[in-house]
């Protein structure tokens, strides 16, 4: 089995960067989907679960770096996924699932080498067991 | 009613035609209900298929589109525009990336087919909650708040304000007969100065390279003609408190602080001075001469009108003085004065408070405040100006001629870790002047690398070199020590240590970043480089915009840079802003924002205090938040935190997004 994970990327910050990312080939038979969100400020804690809910291994939220948000969104973002992760522990989620990633304009190749490294772990940790 | 879906693969030309099976997709989806067109098209972004797009619109009677293809930070706007064109709320379209997100780094066919297949069903499947947003659009605001009345912000206010504009308006009444009116548009400047007078930092020089002229002179015309112009209002002791609002639709608050001198009838007399009985240092002759506790900067300030400063006055602190008051012959003293809070709706904020010289104490080794004729630049060029403390005399403390002088260039360069880029060039104009006053005295530079990258700045220098100035290259481990009646200036060269004696020793600290900046950047919430300084947008780019949209730093703020350069950025800032916020047009607003459903609202203020841009506000009488539009950018926060859902982000809803998330995952 392939890990399976869903990234949000700010419409703002990370998502530009993948403009760049002609001939930046990754492992195949990873399945990391991207899904755009205006801000990671949007990312609630219901759209991480929903992933869950549909059986994604884990979620990955490429954010602006530290300073770099305009609006400093990703602090925000950042305080909330601490939480859920807490929370998530206790039904047996590992923290790890979840990872906020700072990613820059035009930072394409950090992006990729994220979505690889978190992929790797997620095929280490396999599936979430079902929690229902 | 049933939705009729259009959805489009474009496979730009071989880059996703060849990487992903296209006609598999196509086929596919064509069966999905409520898919009544699904077509691929070789390149759907070429004027042919933008005019394929619109007629399969039209044709097809679609009320939504998918558009597979390559990243929507490309043609998404395009593509938009299309789907307007034929007839199609904009936002009732989607699009996904199956180039860069999948074409470009999946190498398996199969695999990269799949990938696309999926997204694409995604969204398919986030069609169905896809709603019709409408546009907005305001009134430009065309006015402008620049903030610093430095040679930067003047240029930018005086380009603002050259010329009005001619606005000519026809209006068809019923019977059809035209009626065309013209009115004339002028853009408003506030002209916010922190210190009682404009001009900034170099108006207070006598002689500025590259052209040698006197700075007052070379000025005075434009801070006349800034005071005098109507559509400039030229805000004095006075500084910004609050900043609300985005590009087009800023509200500022201004506090002006209290004067004490009316400056309508003030005539500038300056017979308030003479009798005020406090005298402390003049900061703005770096402390050199003393001041009352009414006062102008300096002589020839402008406006020509004075302010009591309320630390020192003896009456404003419960004293029994009217000194000043007595003296006025037209009753312009006015100790009730208070500060005003004034507020202004602009468009842009070009920023341009400047910079400041380090104080050289933070470099113990030169004995600043330490031995009486160790001066920063900045006090000799208060003592080479003529309307500075020793009327342009170079003189020591004790009111003598020195007869040797130690200039020592990139004082505190190492500690900051930048070259500030002026000081090898003022440092040689300012020993060229006093070789013109003084033409006897011996004159030692000490410098470790000189700066002379302008094209008028070899022949500046090469003039000091043959005024006899003698140019010393050190390794930059000058000290400064004191015999009782010299100061002796130490340095290292390649091989020995050596020393000179010296009446006067003049150093060029760092040029650092003004004292508010901090407080500005916090207002606004922009970003400062790693040494203090406003960051721009793109160095190279854009050098002068701030990361956020309408917001310009100019001048030294942004970097230390001479007065060409300030001038040549204030005025691009300006160019900006006229060919963006044209008066008498629309401004469009971003669409995409949040909306709060006062039904469900709980009032819990959670998202006030988050909201990045302040654009939510509590409606006191119903006890919910409210969202301003005009200042929404629709960022999300507040909908991610709302323990409610009584918020919801246009175009990027729960169920728009949960029904991507279904068919990615799957
Ligand atoms: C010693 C010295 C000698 C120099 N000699 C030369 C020379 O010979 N030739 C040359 O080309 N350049 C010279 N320069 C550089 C030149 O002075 C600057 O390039 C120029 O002054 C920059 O203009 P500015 O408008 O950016 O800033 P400034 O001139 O510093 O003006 C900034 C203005 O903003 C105001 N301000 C600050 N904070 C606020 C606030 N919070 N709110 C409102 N207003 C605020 C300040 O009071 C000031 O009036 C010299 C600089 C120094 C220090």
């Amino acid at each position: 089995m392939n890990p399976k994970s869903v990234i949000f990327c700010c419409s703002w910050s990370s998502y530009p960067g993948l403009q760049l990312s002609e001939s930046l080939y990754e492992d195949p038979g990873k399945q990391n989907n991207i899904i755009i969100s205006m801000c990671s400020g949007r990312v609630s804690a219901e759209l991480i679960l929903e992933a869950f809910n549909n059986d994604a291994w884990g979620v990955m939220v490429a954010s602006c770096p530290n300073e770099k948000c305009e609006h400093d969104a990703n602090y925000k973002t950042r305080r909330r996924i601490i939480l859920l992760q807490k929370m998530l522990e206790q039904f047996g989620i590992k923290p790890e699932r979840i990872k906020l990633e700072w990613i820059d304009k035009g930072e394409a190749a950090k992006l990729k080498l994220a979505i690889d490294d978190f992929s790797n772990e997620l095929r280490k940790m396999g599936p979430v067991l079902s929690i229902n | 009613m049933q939705e009729r879906i259009g959805v489009f693969v474009c496979k730009c030309g071989p880059n996703i035609g060849d990487k992903i099976d296209v006609d598999t997709i196509v086929n596919e989806v064509k069966n999905i209900d409520g898919v009544v067109t699904a077509k691929s098209h070789n390149l759907l972004c070429s004027n042919d298929g933008l005019e394929f797009l619109k007629e399969e619109i039209i044709k097809g009677n679609l009320s939504r589109v998918v558009v597979a293809a390559c990243t929507p930070k490309m043609y998404e706007q395009k593509f938009m525009n299309t789907c307007e064109e034929a007839g199609l709320n904009p936002f009732l379209f989607h699009m996904t990336n199956i180039r860069e997100q999948v074409a470009w780094v999946t190498p398996d066919k199969i695999l990269a087919t799949e990938k696309a297949r999926k997204l694409c069903l995604a969204a398919i499947n986030r069609m169905s909650f896809q709603e019709p947003i409408e546009k907005k659009e305001i009134d430009v605001q065309p006015d402008v708040l620049v903030v610093g009345g430095g040679v930067a912000g003047l240029e930018a206010t005086l380009t603002l304000t050259a010329k009005g504009r001619k606005i000519i308006l026809v209006e068809k009444d019923d019977s059809g007969k035209t009626e065309t009116t013209e009115s004339a548009q002028f853009r408003r400047v506030y002209l916010v100065e922190k210190s009682p007078c404009i001009g900034g930092v170099s108006a207070r020089f006598e002689e500025v390279y590259q052209t040698m002229e006197c700075a007052p002179c070379m000025l005075s015309p434009e801070l006349q003609e800034v005071l005098q112009k109507e559509n400039v209002e030229t805000l004095t002791y006075s500084e910004v408190e609050e900043i609300v609002g985005s590009f087009g639709n800023f509200t500022v608050k201004i506090r002006r602080k209290a004067r004490y001198v009316s400056e309508e009838a003030c005539i500038g007399c300056n017979a308030c001075f003479e009798p005020c009985p406090i005298e402390i240092p003049n900061q703005y002759d770096g402390g050199l001469s003393k001041r009352k506790a009414i006062y102008l900067p300096y002589a020839g300030a402008l406006p020509n009108v004075p302010v009591i400063d309320r630390l020192n006055c003896l009456h404003l602190n419960g004293k029994e003085c009217n000194a000043c008051e007595q003296a006025c012959a037209f009753g312009a003293i006015n100790f009730e004065d208070e500060d005003r809070l004034i507020e202004k709706n602009v468009g842009a904020i070009i920023l341009a408070v400047g910079s400041k010289l380090s104080d050289p104490t933070q470099f113990p080794q030169f004995g600043y405040g330490k031995y009486d004729n160790v001066l920063s630049a900045i006090q000799l060029e208060r003592l080479n100006a003529s309307n500075g403390p020793t009327g342009g005399k170079i003189l020591l403390r004790n009111g003598q001629e020195p007869k040797s002088i130690a200039f020592i260039y990139c004082v505190g360069r190492k500690e900051k870790g930048y070259c500030s880029g002026i000081c090898c060039m003022y440092m040689s104009a300012l020993a060229h002047h006093v070789k013109e006053k003084l033409p006897d005295v011996k004159i030692y530079s000490f410098y470790t690398d000189l700066c002379l990258p302008k094209k008028e700045h070899q022949k500046i220098f090469e003039k000091v070199l043959a005024k006899g100035v003698e140019f010393i290259r050190s390794d930059g481990s000058e000290y400064v020590d004191y015999d009782g009646k010299k100061l002796i200036v130490k340095y290292k060269t390649e091989s020995s240590v050596k020393s000179v004696l010296a009446d006067m020793v003049i150093l060029a600290p760092p040029v650092e970043p003004a004292k508010d900046i901090e407080k500005l950047a916090k207002l606004l919430d922009i970003p400062l480089d790693e040494h203090g300084f406003f960051s721009e947008e793109h160095i190279l780019m854009k050098p002068f915009g701030a990361p956020l949209e309408g917001v310009f730093v100019v001048g030294t703020c942004q970097g230390p840079k001479d007065i060409g350069d300030s001038v040549a950025q204030g005025s691009a800032s300006a160019g900006k802003i006229l060919s963006r916020l044209m008066l008498g047009e629309k401004l469009e607003l971003e669409p995409i924002v949040a909306e709060i459903d006062e039904e469900i609202c709980c009032g819990c203020n959670t998202c006030i205090g988050l909201c990045p841009f302040s654009a939510i506000h509590r409606d006191v009488e119903k006890k919910v938040s409210v969202i301003d539009d005009t200042l929404c950018r629709g960022c999300g926060t507040c909908v991610a935190a709302c323990p409610t859902g009584a918020t919801k982000a246009k175009n990027f809803t729960m169920e728009q997004i949960s029904a991507e998330i279904m068919e990615v995952a799957k």
